[in-house]
């Protein structure tokens, strides 16, 4: 197995300049076409993207921003990327649009590509995310925020109760030729 | 008009990018001689993210809405799906 460098980007703009370094990443890894590198940084793009589109301004503790690891399975053509970030989750995000949510509810909404965002057009990141790792990678998306878990493949959707995490742990695995 | 996309960067991402691209393309628009016409050449780019395509093609269209507006060299990847995708998603709104 081997483990990518653990990157923290606090901020939007460090987090842009090193999707380069990131799509360098997949490369080293063993994915050897040149679409599935860029759709694999397509989505570690979006997911890092709703790290600062949904907690700028609203951090709840002084540590921010996007913890991003990627592991290879060489045996099994795997790589598994995951987004962390100590923000205010999927549920506080979307508590706009109905107060009652719980944090799976919330997760689900936001992967049917509804956004907290209430009023602005935007809400396909996420939407892509699945669509891609499914349909493109034949791979598995993950969602953790707060004590929901939601997980997505080709089989369907399936959520349960975990341990309560601070802000989203959001990951993604994908087969490579 | 051509605006070429890769001047913005290979890997565009993020709505904030998006929107910044945006600006400079209007002063782009604004400073050639009219024709009503604008094409996005994205040669070259090899990573377009939904966020900065959405942001950046519905401010385009909404600032010239009776222009053309052509997307030329689309055959990469991630630019033809992300280009498809964020169509369908304004054909449901």
């Amino acid at each position: 197995m081997n483990v990518y460098e653990i990157t923290h980007s606090l901020y939007r703009d460090d987090f842009n300049a090193r999707l380069t370094k990131i799509r360098s990443m997949f490369k080293n890894f063993g994915m050897s076409d040149e679409d599935d590198v860029n759709r694999a940084t397509v989505l570690v793009g979006e997911l890092g993207n709703n790290v600062f589109d949904h907690n700028e301004g609203l951090w709840p503790v002084d540590v921010r921003g996007a913890i991003i690891v990627g592991q290879n399975y060489p045996k099994l053509k795997k790589i598994e990327v995951a987004i962390a970030d100590p923000g205010v989750g999927f549920k506080r995000s979307l508590q706009l649009r109905d107060p009652n949510l719980t944090n799976i509810d919330a997760i689900k909404l936001g992967l049917q590509g509804i956004t907290g965002r209430v009023g602005e057009k935007r809400g396909n990141g996420l939407k892509l995310v699945q669509n891609w790792t499914i349909n493109k990678f034949n791979g598995i998306v993950k969602i953790q925020s707060g004590n929901g878990l939601v997980v997505v493949n080709k089989d369907g959707e399936r959520s349960k109760l975990v341990n309560n995490i601070l802000g989203t742990l959001a990951s993604f695995a994908v087969i490579y030729k | 008009m051509k605006i070429e996309m890769q001047k913005f960067g290979t890997i565009l991402n993020s709505r904030p990018s998006g929107r910044e691209a945006f600006l400079r393309a209007v002063q782009i628009i604004n400073g050639s001689p009219k024709a009503e016409e604008v094409i996005l050449d994205f040669l070259g780019v090899e990573v377009l993210t939904p966020s900065f395509a959405d942001e950046f093609l519905h401010l385009l269209r909404d600032k010239y809405k009776d222009w053309v507006i052509k997307l030329e060299n689309t055959d990469s990847a991630t630019v033809k799906e992300t280009l498809k995708s964020i169509e369908t998603e304004s054909s449901h709104q």
